[in-house]
């Protein structure tokens, strides 16, 4: 009967030991924080933005019509030295 | 021929033309209420978009021509296109994030209209990547890829309608009030003669490569 009563303080001992702290409820909210006191939030400005995309569109037709540009000089040239070839190979038959 | 070596320099005047005033008409247009300045990156972001779809049906349908007829002016067009979806696709694909980090507060979002139009670009880049490595005979194959990416240009159209995506639907542009309409028609035809130019320009490029390859055959024989 000892024993029993015992091990029952020990359970019920223990089991207050493990019983977390009863929640707290959040704080009551006792002041209004006007605008220019609260913390910064992101503000990202859209004016540079604008100009990237803008730019980015740009770039990338100007840097595709050079690219072009700089093929067809290649093949032209290099046409033209394989014609000038086949001219020279035929005139010499 | 004299009026088309003279076509491409007048479309190209004209484009460049219509692109430097669209400046001036986009900043006459209003703010739109809840995006205000971010969203005039519209103005040229839709009209790449659009023709970046319409490249990839020129490609496609050119490819399917190929396909059918073995057409070398068919191949030249079909290459042509695809690199004009690789460019504009490009256009696309980094003005709408920059335009989404504002609007949204996020570079990117895995939805079905981003997504999907990704998948879009990548095929265009493997069909590239094809003609460029894979050797002779090539052709076909990129061909075939050609026209699965022209497949794909109905899905991405109309993802934002079928799927809740976070991008905005197809109706946007229908419902432009005139003073925005004028700024973006006025951008899309900028854009149309200056993609005709330069697949016009491209289409000359490539023809004169396959007279280059066909000379060297010559020389070798």
């Amino acid at each position: 009967m000892v024993g029993v009563l015992v091990v029952a303080a020990c359970l019920t001992a223990s089991a207050f030991a493990q019983q977390s702290p009863p929640a707290q409820p959040p704080a009551a909210v006792d002041e209004f924080v006007p605008m220019s006191e609260a913390a910064p939030r992101e503000v990202l400005p859209a004016t540079p933005l604008v100009f990237y995309a803008y730019g980015f569109v740009w770039v990338a037709l100007l840097g595709y019509v050079f690219t072009i540009w700089r093929r067809m000089a290649r093949v032209e040239q290099d046409l033209a030295d394989v014609q000038r070839r086949l001219k020279d190979a035929g005139a010499a038959r | 021929m004299q009026s088309r070596s003279r076509l491409v320099p007048v479309l190209l005047v004209v484009a460049a033309g219509m692109l430097f005033r669209a400046p001036f008409l986009i900043d006459a247009a209003p703010y739109e209420s809840t995006m205000g300045l971010i969203q005039r990156i519209f103005y040229y972001h839709v009209p790449s978009a659009m023709v970046m779809f319409l490249s990839a049906f020129v490609c496609g349908i050119a490819s399917a021509i190929y396909l059918a007829k073995r057409s070398p002016r068919a191949d030249a067009a079909a290459v042509s296109a695809a690199e004009l979806v690789v460019v504009f696709g490009l256009i696309v694909l980094v003005t709408g994030p920059i335009w989404a980090r504002k609007a949204w507060g996020v570079w990117w979002q895995w939805d079905a209209r981003l997504t999907s139009a990704l998948v879009l670009w990548l095929i265009f880049v493997s069909y590239l990547l094809l003609r460029r490595f894979a050797g002779a005979g090539s052709e076909m194959l990129a061909a075939a890829v050609g026209v699965f990416g022209m497949a794909n240009v109905p899905f991405v159209y109309w993802s934002v309608n079928v799927w809740r995506t976070i991008h905005p639907n197809t109706n946007v542009v229908a419902s432009l009030i005139p003073e925005m309409r004028v700024p973006f028609y006025w951008c899309t035809a900028a854009f149309l003669l200056l993609y005709v130019a330069l697949l016009l320009t491209r289409i000359r490029l490539e023809q004169s490569r396959m007279q280059l390859e066909a000379a060297y055959a010559e020389i070798e024989d």
